[in-house]
Parts: structure tokens; sequence; C-alpha cells
């Protein structure tokens, strides 16, 4: 099972949160602080195994992050997690066009969100 | 109505994240100078915005919860970081009650003028360990700016 997670948010305390319950969960993280910065990371690290996404972020969206990595590629298989602050319907409905494996809705429990982890790798 | 829907978030944020309590403050809340005002704009079919205003004492406890009271220091950054996160949660999730297909901002810090100049629709005094924390959301609807700008 591939152990190394890629956490992108701009907000540096909350990459610090989700990073904390991870690594005390055993697995590896690595971060990006916007959809820039994300694909660039999924692009250089082949021993990325998953993303946890923002969605309001600068630069690039986690969206539009999203979709960049979902288009094609050796990274479109990647399963991802959006972990937001949006409830948007028409958002979620957008991430799961794209391959979105899941949305976590901002204030989130950190065992919510290892646990789903865990199951997306166990996949 | 929208007083009620604040504090249910609030309370959601730090029931969740901060696991600490949340109570309504029974007189006006008190500010130093230096009190901390993190903003998330609303644009598009509503136009308004969601303020979150702590002091540095509350800044600083929020930003330590935030990340499981481990952060060794307490900047600034830090602190305007862990409220404008709190803001920016409060917003989204307020969103779908406002008017779902509406832009939010990243976090800003200070009201925006314009956004000063907007109609206080809810105001929440509350108290997060012992220290006062106020949520305010202005705004109005595109359909009553419009209705204004004619009535002009």
């Amino acid at each position: 099972m591939p152990k190394k997670v890629l956490v992108v948010d701009d907000s540096p305390t909350v990459r610090q949160q989700v990073s904390l319950a991870l690594k005390q969960a055993g697995f590896e993280v690595v971060e990006a602080t916007d959809g820039a910065d994300g694909v660039s990371k999924v692009g250089s690290d082949p021993s990325i195994g998953m993303v946890i996404l923002d969605v309001n972020m600068p630069r690039m969206n986690g969206l539009e992050m999203l979709e960049t990595i979902k288009a094609g590629g050796q990274n479109a298989g990647l399963p991802v997690i959006m972990l937001t602050s949006e409830g948007q319907q028409s958002l979620i409905d957008r991430a799961k066009k794209a391959g979105a494996k899941g949305w976590i809705v901002k204030p989130f429990k950190a065992e919510l969100l290892v646990a789903a982890v865990k199951k997306l790798l166990a996949a | 109505m929208h007083r009620e829907q604040l504090i249910t978030v609030l309370s959601t944020i730090a029931e969740t994240l901060l696991s600490v309590p949340l109570r309504t403050a029974e007189t006006g809340l008190l500010f130093p100078d230096d009190a901390l005002v993190a903003c998330v704009l609303y644009e598009g079919s509503f136009r308004g915005a969601l303020s979150v205003t702590v002091g540095p004492t509350l800044g600083c406890a929020l930003a330590r919860l935030m990340i499981g009271g481990r952060g060794p220091t307490c900047s600034r950054g830090d602190v305007a970081d862990a409220v404008g996160e709190i803001a920016n949660i409060a917003a989204g999730n307020l969103r779908g009650l406002l008017a779902p297909d509406c832009q939010l901002s990243l976090p800003v810090y200070g009201l925006a003028s314009w956004a000063d100049e907007l109609p206080l629709l809810a105001r929440a005094e509350l108290l997060m360990l012992e220290e006062p924390l106020l949520v305010e959301l202005r705004g109005r609807s595109r359909d009553a700016v419009q209705t204004r700008h004619v009535q002009k």
C-alpha cells in the first residue's frame, strides 16, 4: 500500500493539522501550498499515492488541479479527496465528474479523514 | 435568523476542530487595539462579508489548538492564518444558506471598506476560553443592490 500522501492547502495551519493526523497514522506526508505547486509535486514525485486537496486557493484552485491531473498522463489514477469548507452541490458534482473519490467538509474530525485515506489506499 | 446559524457554525468549529467550549457573551465584548479581524468576502448574487474578530490571546490559543496544541510559536502570521481559516470555514458553511452560487474570497485581514457599508445581517458575541470572539455577517443580495441603485 503506498503511504505517501500529498496535502494541498494554502493555509499552513491546515497543512500542519492534516499532516500531523496522517503522520500519527503512519503515513508519509508531503505538502503543497496551492494547486500549481500540487501539480508540480505530483509530477515530480512518483511515490505519491494519494492527494488531499483544498478547493479555494490562489494561483490554481483545487478543482483546477484535480482536472489537470485527471486529464491524462501517469497520475490520472491517483486517488483524490477534496477537503474544503465548501459544501456546494455543484462543486461536489464537478469534483466527482473529474474523478475525486471523496469530499470532506471542514470542520472535520481527524479520525474521519484518516479513515477515508486508509480506505482509499486499501481499495 | 442568521445569528443562530452563525452560532451553530462557530459551535461546530469549536467542538470539531478545536475541542473547546463556546458560549454566548452576556455583555458587550471589548477588544484591545491590536485585535485581529479576518474576513471572507462573498461575491455574486449575494455580496457581503463574514468577519471574525479576536484579541491576541485567543488568536494565539486558536493557532495552537488548530494544530493540536503543538505550535511552538505564535507569530502574527500563525494567528492570522488560523483565524482566517476559521472565517473561511464559517463562510463556506453559511454560503448555501445565503446564495449557493456566490464565490468566496481567500481570507483578508481587516474589513474591506465596501463591506463595512453593507447592512449588518447578524452579529454573534461569543466567548471561547473566556476570551471574546465576535462574528459578523454583512451583505445584501444582488437584487437588493440593484433595487437600491434604481431608487437613487
